[in-house]
């Protein structure tokens, strides 16, 4: 048997749920690092494959479907879901056995769509996950009655805790290989099967005794303070404020030995390669431009960390929950808060998930607003120009000022949006609809599942970093040294090349908001993605100092070559500006219209130009 | 020597040429429109015999970026 028929004799087994079940905890309880990330071809949704070894050593494929209420699609995740189990994907094959996985806590909604599954016809177990925690809180789940009144078999599973699937991979080791063409034919789910499957629940849970499940009274007890009208808010913003501090107060000792390992292999060329075209490349543009990006790598990860923490513990969905009052505020519906949550890590994929959004106009404006939303790939440019000239020191009994500015950023970048929000819905105001949102319990973080998902970030950075940032790296570092000076010419090379030429002539238009000529030459490259704008001016001061060492100390450089209203400026100019051309056509695509991005971009730049030229001209007054 | 010297000066220009030609040309796939990088990966599976891959919705750039998932979280209403 060849290796591709090997691969197709191996059994794929489906993880099938609700959102938030803890699916994903087990697919990487499962599969360990033996997983793929990527996106469904089609839609911003990512697809999870991993594969798995079941006790008798057998080797079985595992695919995460992303998480369903029904299989009545209601969005592209669901009609994932549902293409995927009805056989109808044409990316997808049709799974061989399908886990249902339930949250023991909330069974009623978690059977309901295992009901659904069953209708199916195909080969499955349900999984009663978190039942520790379930546990802890004193239910009884009669599992072997559960598995009479369902007709399949189920298993208990912990997903956070090792070993918490033992039942489930011994099960697994039984599936006969491909199946599914024993499934019989799918069925359209009818308005009739819901509400035969809604009283069909009740009977079961009824017969477990499991049919006055609440959340835990910790949970409640916690909501209580966490949700609070008025001590709700105040705990967001200390738990917001302290991951900020958080981002600069503990990476500065890894971005240290970074730097330090970038200073070295940059001193390591200068010395061991000849003076050639070929030692400039790899000094003055890959290194200085890529070391001067990846060196902001430790604070990615803590960012990211508090964030997949507090998603993990179960506390972002009471963030929603408390903002949807100041989203109705300024005219938007509550489910415009995911879209701009997905959009504070990048805001592509926050643009999409705006389809859930039914009113037009909530959609369109969420779009708008979306970019305004501090990404994380401008994480970099606050974080270079904050080191450069906000002083490292303690204020206010202890709290660091540089992590104080950069909260104060994407409050800044929140408070845009929210005014952009309010003008745009003032012709058509229309009442407020609260948002519904499911509160999960709350329940300890999986290291496991954190550590996986730091790993993804890293990941998406580094690649990002080794792609396309290098890529326009080498020929920023080409149209910066070309053509050469000509004889006799007393300026630093770079000012005679394309880059110096075309960096001279955006320094007319940007110079009223005190940009100097380099730092234009860096906003053009940034267009692709904004943290391309670190290491362009990294390349583009490497080329216009004879300094060697220049690679690992941007930081330095610009904080005594720029002003502190300069600084300033371009802090205002990255909160407005929409310099990701990647935003723009998704915009274009979402709404079948070059009408809207050319809104977007044209009043995402004036904001930009106004706010630089604001700050520009108060700091100098200012300072004097 | 001074022939070694030329051929070396020639192979140095030639290597960055290379490089700066594969980055331009790298950078122009990854930013281009989506149905340029689909007609470039369709052409790519044709020529290895494999299925052809279907439209992919990621602009500029940012296809089969999972950053998509980060915060996805469900609205039950």
């Amino acid at each position: 048997m060849n290796a591709e028929a090997a691969s197709l004799a191996t059994p794929l087994i489906a993880l099938v749920g609700n959102p938030n079940c803890g699916k994903t905890a087990l697919f990487n309880l499962l599969t360990g690092s033996r997983q793929k990330v990527a996106n469904y071809a089609g839609v911003t949704v990512e697809r999870k494959e991993g594969s798995c070894y079941t006790p008798s050593g057998r080797r079985v494929r595992i695919l995460d479907l992303p998480g369903a209420y029904s299989l009545e699609p209601r969005t592209p995740d669901e009609q994932i879901t549902c293409d995927t189990l009805y056989g109808a994907s044409h990316l997808e094959d049709r799974p061989d056995f399908v886990v249902a996985v339930c949250d023991a806590n909330n069974l009623r909604q978690g059977l309901r769509l295992a009901l659904a599954v069953r209708r199916l016809g195909c080969p499955m177990v349900v999984v009663l996950n978190m039942m520790d925690l379930a546990r802890k809180r004193g239910l009884r789940i009669d599992v072997p009655r559960l598995a009479r009144e369902l007709g399949v078999t189920v298993v208990e599973t912990v997903a956070t805790r090792s070993g918490g699937a033992r039942d489930l991979t011994h099960l697994l080791d039984g599936i006969t290989a491909p199946a599914s063409s024993a499934w019989r034919a799918p069925q359209v789910q009818s308005p009739a099967d819901v509400e035969t499957d809604h009283r069909e629940v009740q009977r079961i849970l009824r017969a477990i005794g499991a049919d006055r499940v609440g959340l835990p009274e910790s949970t409640l007890g916690i909501d209580r303070v966490v949700l609070h009208p008025v001590v709700g808010p105040v705990l967001l913003a200390a738990t917001l404020f302290l991951m900020f501090q958080a981002v600069f107060a503990w990476a500065q000792a890894p971005m240290d030995i970074i730097q330090g390992a970038v200073a070295a292999l940059g001193g390591w060329l200068t010395h061991a390669l000849p003076a050639t075209h070929m030692r400039s490349l790899l000094i003055d543009g890959v290194l200085a431009g890529t070391g001067s990006v990846i060196v902001f790598l430790p604070q990615i990860v803590i960012l990211f960390f508090f964030i997949l923490l507090l998603e993990d513990v179960g506390y972002l969905p009471r963030a929603a929950f408390m903002l949807d009052r100041l989203m109705g505020g300024v005219g938007l519906s509550g489910r415009s808060f995911i879209p701009l949550l997905s959009s504070f890590a990048c805001a592509i994929p926050g643009i999409m998930a705006t389809r859930t959004i039914r009113d037009p106009r909530d959609r369109l404006t969420t779009i708008m607003i979306a970019p305004l939303m501090t990404c994380s790939a401008r994480l970099p440019v606050y974080a270079l120009i904050i080191g450069a000239f906000i002083p490292n020191r303690k204020v206010w009994g202890g709290l660091e000022l540089q992590g104080l500015v950069l909260f104060g950023l994407y409050v800044l970048g929140v408070a845009a949006a929210m005014l952009v929000a309010f003008v745009l819905r003032l012709p058509q105001r229309r009442h407020w609809h609260p948002l519904t949102l499911e509160l999960p319990a709350y329940h300890a973080p999986s290291l496991r599942s954190l550590a996986i998902g730091l790993w993804h970030r890293v990941q998406i950075f580094l690649t990002r970093v080794g792609t396309i940032i290098l890529s326009l790296m080498i020929l920023l570092w080409f149209l910066s040294t070309y053509p050469a000076p000509p004889p006799g010419a007393t300026g630093p090379a770079i000012t005679y090349s394309i880059a110096g030429h075309i960096g001279a002539a955006l320094a007319v238009v940007f110079g009223p908001i005190g940009f100097n000529w380099q730092i234009s030459i860096a906003l053009v490259p940034g267009l692709a993605a904004r943290e391309v704008a670190v290491g362009a001016l990294g390349t583009v001061y490497a080329l216009s100092t004879a300094n060697t060492d220049v690679a690992s100390a941007l930081t330095p450089l610009i904080g005594s070559s720029w002003g502190l209203p300069t600084a300033l400026s371009l802090l205002a100019w990255y909160v407005f500006a929409p310099q990701c051309l990647s935003t723009l056509a998704t915009v274009k695509r979402e709404t079948n219209s070059w009408r809207y991005p050319l809104i977007m971009a044209a009043y995402l730049f004036a904001l930009a130009y106004l706010a630089s030229f604001v700050t520009y001209r108060v700091a100098l007054a200012w300072s004097g | 020597m001074e022939r070694l010297k030329a051929m070396s000066a020639w192979m140095d220009q030639l290597v960055v040429g290379v490089l700066v030609i594969a980055s331009a040309a790298f950078a122009g796939y990854r930013l281009g429109p989506a149905s340029m990088r689909l007609w470039i990966r369709r052409q790519w599976a044709r020529v290895r015999g494999k299925p052809l891959p279907a439209a992919n919705v990621g602009a500029g750039g940012c296809d089969d970026c999972p950053h998509a998932a980060t915060f996805r979280k469900r609205e039950n209403s």
